[in-house]
């Protein structure tokens, strides 16, 4: 017996609960001890591109593709109902349920959904915690596997999570029991039959804290369960939400009209479904927001919003705006605000922050240039400055970073280069563009080539050699 | 009673080696072991003996729950101590030290430890890691065939 096996499973398990799942069941021949180990350890993660690896791949087969892949599934489901079975013979607790599918090694969860449905019963017998199912289709009809809500929604129930061509039927939640287990809900891209019944489902999980809805489907009023096409079921168009003491963070993408009421919401992360189409968010009544964060929302963010909205969140620490249109002109102001990151908005022209305690500003941008002005600022601030830019765009560089008021804040000033073969006059005028930047701490150039070149010159010199020494750190990196 | 308890200034661990350390009594709260052995005597001094933990490692230990306990440090400051204090450790130490933490019933260390050990065997072999271990396989040569047999996916 070696040291480590006399000591409690738990330990044990601790250390392979953080490594993957390759690593965990190789540890089950290193000795007899740590083979009782293996199979008492409860977290059962399946992957049907990793087990069946060991098998020829389906390209030597082409032909036979479906012959290949029904041997495929076979042999999966025999794999995972071992390893299930030995979990429900001994009684043992399965504390995480993972399942993992893709259709090019296998007919996917649709064509096992028997064995699927056994596993999750089995699951839910032995105290799961965690279930995360999610699978991969490349071609073929949308089919769905339907999951077994009675089986899922077990008292022990933590964290769900579902993603891709998963169907939920929520018809079964008529009555009044509730899921005080559920903390964590995680959807992507699965099929719902409408909107009010997920708001239905949510509502009976009085202690949820985090909520993921990513490019959920509902079907059209018109649509029938046997024939899914795309005509028949839409992006979701609203979900409101109130009543949920607990809630932490919600994160909702491709939702078109959302309203909330928590009051202890911490994160909102949410987009639109269409970018070109109306859309409502209303979150006016969380006030003890600490962290937004909105990709491409079209007219929300204006200087009005900033004015009137913005101040409503008196705890806003982060602002995370991504691919948003602004007003050409906002004033930023707050006490408590700390990381301000706008990455590729659009529209805006100048921006005035009033932030003193911001301790990080991030801005990232291709074409527009606005200016920045801080008016109040941390002697700790640090800003960052991404640009991915055309050769020829560096002259305008020179204007955005003399428009950075104060000049000192700038702290980082990250450069990604897009030059194949720049012309001379373009790599001479990068001499003069690192010295316009003495003020910045660090000066990042990225590139993706290792020397530039100089058209029609026979001198090849390195990135490096056109950053001047200066007493600041300059950092020249080749991608 | 819950005076005198408050009045206990010093905490005397004694290590296996008989090496002697005094530490103030919020520094052993995170050692369950100790903390419940404190509880149950009514003494303003106590002095401990531990003699699963060597010098070494109780050094080790406690100047890990010093920096921890400290409400001075900033997140960052811990973050940095950490980094460094598993760079200091040679594989061998860690293996005492999560025995250490587990005979501590230490919540935080044991899963400071566990995830030290987990990033010195994550994608090693299973020679490696029987070597890391020190663990001498009861298998047969055919048992074990069978086993990889098996989970055949796992070590291609």
């Amino acid at each position: 017996m070696d040291q480590l096996s006399s000591l409690p499973d738990i330990i044990l398990h601790n250390i392979l609960s953080r490594l993957p799942e390759t690593d965990v069941v190789r540890t089950s021949v290193l000795s007899k001890a740590w083979l009782e180990k293996w199979y008492t350890f409860p977290i059962l993660s399946f992957h049907d591109g990793y087990i069946l690896k060991c098998l020829p791949p389906i390209q030597d087969i082409e032909m036979n593709r479906n012959i290949v892949r029904k041997r495929n599934t076979l042999i999966f489901c025999d794999y995972v109902k071992k390893r299930m079975q030995r979990f429900c013979d001994q009684s043992l607790t399965i504390k995480e349920f993972k399942l993992e599918v893709e259709d090019w090694h296998t007919f996917g969860l649709p064509y096992m959904s028997k064995d699927v449905d056994v596993w999750l019963k089995l699951a839910g017998e032995s105290g799961v915690e965690v279930i995360e199912i999610s699978q991969d289709r490349l071609e073929g009809d949308r089919q769905y596997y339907v999951l077994p809500m009675d089986v899922i929604l077990v008292k022990s129930l933590t964290k769900l999570v579902l993603k891709r061509e998963i169907r939920m039927d929520l018809t079964f939640m008529n009555h009044s029991t509730k899921f005080f287990s559920l903390r964590v809900l995680t959807l992507f891209a699965i099929l719902l039959e409408d909107e009010r019944k997920i708001e239905h489902f949510i509502s009976f999980c009085p202690l949820l804290e985090y909520i993921t809805l990513e490019f959920c489907y509902v079907l059209n009023r018109s649509g029938t369960s046997d024939l899914l096409t795309w005509k028949t079921f839409g992006i979701m168009k609203s979900l409101s939400l109130n009543g949920l003491q607990k809630l932490k963070g919600v994160r909702f993408f491709g939702v078109q009209d959302v309203f909330i009421d928590a009051p202890s919401l911490e994160e909102l992360a949410y987009r639109p479904g269409r970018m070109n189409t109306p859309f409502i968010i209303d979150f006016e009544r969380c006030r003890n927001l600490k962290k937004l964060y909105f990709k491409k929302t079209k007219t929300f963010f204006t200087d009005k919003w900033f004015l009137e909205q913005f101040p409503k969140f008196p705890f806003l620490e982060s602002l995370e705006l991504i691919f948003c249109s602004m007003s050409k002109k906002i004033d930023i102001s707050s006490v408590r605000l700390k990381i301000l990151k706008l990455t590729f908005c659009r529209g805006l022209k100048e921006i005035k922050i009033d932030a003193p305690n911001l301790l990080l500003c991030e801005y990232a941008f291709t074409r527009s240039i606005p200016i920045i002005h801080f008016l109040r600022s941390s002697s700790q601030l640090e800003v960052n400055v991404d640009f991915k830019m055309h050769y020829q765009s560096i002259y305008n560089m020179k204007r955005f970073v003399q428009n950075i008021k104060p000049l000192n804040v700038l702290v980082s000033l990250s450069l990604y280069l897009s030059i194949f073969s720049p012309p001379k006059n373009v790599l001479v005028s990068m001499n003069y563009l690192f010295d316009w930047f003495f003020h910045s701490k660090y000066l990042l150039v990225e590139s993706m080539f290792t020397y530039l070149n100089y058209v029609g010159g026979n001198e090849t010199k390195g990135l490096e050699s056109f950053i001047p020494s200066s007493k600041h750190q300059k950092v020249a990196r080749i991608l | 009673m819950a005076a005198e308890k408050s009045s206990i200034k010093i905490i005397t661990l004694i290590a296996a080696d008989g090496s002697v350390f005094e530490v103030e009594p919020n520094i052993v709260k995170e050692m369950k072991t100790v903390q419940s052995y404190i509880d149950e005597l009514d003494q303003n001094t106590v002095s401990i003996p531990l003699p699963n933990v060597f010098g070494n490692d109780l050094a080790m230990i406690i100047e890990y729950c010093k920096k921890h306990a400290s409400e001075e440090e900033t997140k960052e400051a811990k973050e940095e101590f950490d980094f460094e204090f598993v760079k200091r450790m040679k594989s061998d130490d860690k293996l005492r030290l999560l025995q250490a933490a587990s005979y501590l019933n230490m919540e935080s260390f044991l899963q400071f430890m566990a995830k030290a050990i987990a990033a010195e065997i994550e994608n090693q072999s299973v020679e490696f890691v029987r070597d890391y271990f020190q663990i001498e396989s009861d298998f047969t040569p055919e048992e074990e065939a069978e086993l990889r047999k098996e989970n055949e996916w796992a070590f291609k």
